[in-house]
């Protein structure tokens, strides 16, 4: 049986068949993996083992939108990053700080846009 | 038609030339283009990604296109990086050690480029790089061409090429596609007519994109720096506008004519014999 204090892990190079996180559509299938276990109530253990190279693109998807599905505070509690490269751990930061920007304001970047119009004006 | 393609230098002027040949063709359909280089006295090897990027959506109107008055070192150079392979000249058997070789990718091939990253960029004349800053480095490479992939709205692919000018110690790389251009999504991303120059600049702030219901955001961050402490430079021109950053202040200048897609040019000094490093925050150091 499985211990459900224990959490799940998530192997990404599993999910996404290859040493390569650059796809989105791959991130995609990872956030649903990662979001049924977190909707499941089980913590996640996200394992970039053996992943070379990762783009904002596909933590956006697999992690960021996470933020949008379920309340920051819980993703933050339930969701542990592993095994990531160092040199990927900034884009993931990033990308968490981005994505929970988006959703806790997501007309900021309309208003933003208006600001820099009303700056070229 | 025959159009006279002027100097296609990796500035300003360059992709003002390219883009006046958008122009000027843009009505051509189901008919013939003479694209002739008899006014040419100098074309920048790496900007044969752009050009192709221009030269694609002409022929994707049913259009022919025959090139011509080149001179025989304005041949060779083209012939060398694989550029004139496509219109049907032999593609070389040898790359030279100075070429980063011209070549179309798919949208799907983005594993395709990484490698095409990691057998070509060796050995053209880039600085020292800690194995950290390499890897961020081809991240930001690869963010590029993602960025082309995703949001141009294109199944004409991405255009990529490289050349190393040792005498001129300069490495330029150029990542083009003949998408929409940045400046159409953001004003389709707000359904409002937004200028070019204002909508690359907004697109330009880490954190801002145009996808709609899923936060995103491509940061040019490292490459900013890097240019900056290399004394590189980094260009953009997409739609009917054109950013500059490196070799003097920050420049956001309205296109003439609107270049036809999105082209990205990173101008590396290879005369900077200092290592690179970053740290966690993304902040390059020299090592």
């Amino acid at each position: 049986m499985n211990d459900v204090s224990e959490p799940v892990q998530i192997r990404v190079d599993a999910v996404i068949g290859g040493p390569r996180a650059i796809d989105a559509a791959d991130g995609a299938k990872v956030y649903e993996e990662v979001l049924a276990a977190l909707r499941g109530g089980r913590k996640v253990r996200l394992s970039f083992d053996g992943i070379r190279m990762v783009i904002t693109a596909f933590l956006n998807e697999c992690v960021g939108k996470l933020y949008g599905a379920l309340p920051s505070e819980r993703v933050d509690e339930m969701l542990e990053v592993t095994d990531l490269l160092p040199a990927f751990q900034a884009s993931l930061e990033k990308s968490i700080e981005w994505s929970k920007a988006y959703y806790a304001d997501p007309e900021r970047m309309e208003r933003a846009l208006r600001e820099e119009l009303d700056d070229e004006e | 038609m025959i159009h006279r393609l002027n100097n296609v230098r990796s500035d300003l002027l360059g992709y003002g030339s390219l883009a006046l040949l958008a122009a000027e063709s843009e009505e051509l359909r189901n008919s013939q283009l003479e694209l002739s280089f008899v006014s040419v006295s100098w074309f920048d090897a790496n900007m044969s990604a752009a050009l192709a990027a221009v030269l694609a959506r002409i022929l994707d109107r049913y259009n022919t296109l025959s090139i011509v008055d080149l001179s025989e070192a304005q041949r060779s150079i083209l012939e060398r990086n694989g550029f004139m392979s496509n219109f049907g000249y032999a593609a070389p058997s040898t790359w030279g050690s100075t070429i980063v070789p011209h070549r179309r990718f798919e949208r799907s091939q983005a594993t395709e480029f990484y490698e095409y990253l990691e057998e070509y960029l060796p050995g053209k004349g880039l600085p020292e790089m800690t194995n950290d800053f390499s890897l961020r480095f081809q991240q930001s490479l690869g963010e590029i061409f993602i960025n082309a992939q995703i949001h141009s709205q294109s199944e004409l692919g991405v255009f990529v090429c490289g050349q190393f000018f040792p005498t001129k110690q300069r490495l330029d790389i150029t990542i083009a596609d003949a998408g929409v251009g940045i400046p159409r999504k953001v004003s389709e991303r707000f359904n409002r007519n937004v200028p070019a120059v204002a909508a690359l600049r907004w697109a330009l702030v880490e954190g801002n994109t145009t996808k709609q219901g899923t936060p995103g955001g491509v940061g040019l961050k490292l490459l900013c720096q890097f240019v900056a402490q290399n004394r590189g430079k980094l260009q953009i021109a997409s739609g009917g506008a054109f950013w500059e950053f490196g070799g003097g202040p920050e420049r956001f200048v309205s296109l003439s004519d609107p270049f036809p897609g999105t082209a990205v040019t990173l101008e590396v000094n290879t005369a900077d014999t200092n290592p690179y490093d970053s740290d966690d925050e993304d902040n390059v150091r020299k090592a």
